[in-house]
């Protein structure tokens, strides 16, 4: 846009860390003498896909024989809103030397806070698993879990993400006739306090400012009374460890 | 007030002749398929359901599939949880030749009909399906009788269920999708002795160097993170004829499982993302500080 690309993956990554969260979630299941029989770790995936690759996916052979797997948890990004309770001046410029032999900086302005709104899904077979599920998600969102992600590698920025449980919905079909299926199903609503980042620019080191100041600038000839100079010194290297040189020229009555 | 005896509705003779023309029916018309009786193991009183539930045995039973036309339900569908297949159908069978094949089993919940719960295995169609309603009474007393059951069924939604029955079709479905990790776990061989943490030993281990205490013995199998004289052995489970091989680590509480390394939730369930996710994160998540409200294991 406005001329430059620009894709910092500031929401797919968001989105992995989002999901990441939640991949290590385990049922365990015990015998009437309460030994443990099975441990199931429960498949995690992102919703939303192309339909033709969940076909060929899920059954590229055609011999799926069970209408699904269970449990299984599936996620998808819902919404994506501007918070303006996190806005930061736009003109604040984050810098980082982007190569110090070529002598040159980058550049980027303040990123915009946008809230990304992720729902999660819980589905499983038996209320016990499902149980067992939220139970192991519920502790660690009091009512937020924080993430440090790396957003913008090239300029060295590590923001910490809140991510935030809203809530959660609860249905199980339990009731009706008997042709029609039961599905328990968990609804968790999330919010991840996320920052999208703009175009990261290039540009050289300032190695000298002249500063003139003049006496009366209503005039149309104004008279210049100081001129002030300052300069660097060294190898003029981003990682130099530089020293200033600095020049003051005064005028008293007139300009030259 | 009476009916008219000299119209009769149905005689016994009549009966059996129009059950044995249905059971004869089905046999032309019908499919072979297995009928598989659910093993309850334990029940969750609160809850009504048993995760653990098991289906070891299958009685081979011919059945009309009465959707002739192909599967009624949704079908193939697509869902946030990936394809889903739901299937229906309705599965005629005699109530005499159930009677006579699969009301044996120990497994049956009610012996008498057919149990809403139940698998029907299809092997021409290759589908698993649950029984969900048993319908005794259609069609209705036409001679007085009633000579077959109608078993609404749909493909089965499947919870890591055991199913070992012997029938190849069948038992591939629980090798290719149960997500227990613990069928992938190295196990030993079944002792007739109580033994409690007993050291794995290489076959050409000896009895004497496993008995010097504290000594790495020669036949002793241990992680490759091993240092001499530090134990990360392998030991059986705490158990009569120990069962599991877990690492030295393991306690009365918490077991550590030796897990074959083929063992993939990605290959366990296509459809998942666990993997990619794990590695992708790697990449974007932060650990180089130490949350102090983050990771729980950080706050030894």
């Amino acid at each position: 846009m406005l001329g430059q690309y620009f894709y910092h993956e500031s929401i797919r990554k968001t989105i992995v860390a989002f999901g990441s969260l939640f991949n290590d979630v385990f049922i365990i299941r015990k015998n009437a003498a309460d030994k443990e029989v099975q441990t199931l770790k429960v498949p995690l995936a992102y919703g939303p896909k192309q339909k033709f690759l969940v076909r060929l996916v899920g059954d590229p052979n055609l011999d799926q024989k069970v209408a699904i797997t269970l449990p299984r948890i599936g996620f998808e990004l819902t919404g994506i809103d501007y918070d303006p309770t996190r806005k930061l001046n736009r003109i604040i410029k984050q810098k980082k030397v982007a190569n110090p032999a070529g002598k040159t900086m980058n550049i980027q302005y303040a990123p915009v806070p946008y809230n990304l709104s992720f729902e999660m899904f819980v589905m499983t077979k038996n209320s016990d698993d499902g149980i067992q599920i939220v139970e192991q998600i519920l502790p660690f969102f009091q009512p937020e879990y924080t993430v440090s992600i790396k957003e913008v590698p090239e300029m060295d920025i590590v923001r910490d993400v809140p991510i935030i449980l809203n809530n959660i919905s609860y249905e199980d079909t339990y009731e009706g006739d008997f042709q029609t299926r039961r599905a328990i199903v968990y609804t968790f609503s999330f919010s991840a306090k996320c920052y999208v980042y703009g175009p990261v620019s290039t540009q050289l080191p300032v190695l000298k400012a002249d500063v003139k100041s003049y006496a009366d600038v209503t005039k149309a000839t104004a008279e210049r009374v100081q001129q002030y100079s300052i300069s660097i010194t060294g190898t003029q290297e981003g990682d130099d460890n530089f020293g200033f040189n600095e020049y003051t020229s005064e005028w008293i009555d007139a300009a030259p | 007030m009476s009916t008219n005896v000299f119209f009769s509705k149905g005689t016994p003779n009549e009966q059996h002749l129009y059950e044995d023309l249905a059971i004869e029916a089905i046999q032309i018309y019908g499919h072979d398929v297995f009928y598989l009786p659910r093993e309850m193991l334990n029940i969750d009183e609160l809850f009504g359901e048993d995760a653990l539930s098991k289906f070891d045995d299958a009685y081979g039973i011919e059945m009309w599939m009465e959707t002739q036309e192909g599967f009624e339900g949704e079908k193939e569908l697509v869902s946030r949880f990936g394809l889903e297949i739901r299937d229906e159908t309705t599965f005629v069978v005699s109530r005499r030749r159930w009677d006579q094949v699969a009301s044996q089993s120990s497994n049956l919940i009610s012996t008498t009909r057919p149990n809403e719960g139940d698998l029907v295995y299809m092997p021409t169609v290759k589908r698993l399906f649950e029984i969900s309603f048993v319908d005794h009474d259609d069609p209705f007393y036409q001679i007085d009788n009633l000579p077959v059951y109608k078993l609404y069924c749909r493909t089965f939604e499947y919870s890591s269920e055991v199913l070992d029955t012997g029938i190849a079709g069948i038992d591939a479905i629980e090798d290719k999708r149960s997500l227990d990790q613990l069928i992938w776990q190295f196990l030993g061989e079944q002792g007739p002795t109580t033994i409690f943490n007993q050291q794995i030993d290489l076959e050409f281990g000896t009895v004497y160097g496993n008995n010097i205490a504290g000594t790495i013995g020669a036949g002793v199998v241990e992680l490759e993170d091993a240092t001499d004289g530090a134990g990360s052995q392998l030991l059986g489970e705490n158990e009569t004829g120990f069962e599991a091989v877990l690492t030295e680590s393991s306690t009365a509480e918490y077991n550590f499982f030796i897990i074959n390394e083929s063992y993939s939730v990605a290959t366990q369930a296509p459809q998942s993302d666990n993997e990619f996710l794990e590695t992708e994160a790697l990449s974007i998540l932060d650990f180089t500080e130490t949350n102090p409200f983050g990771e729980p294991t950080d706050s030894t």
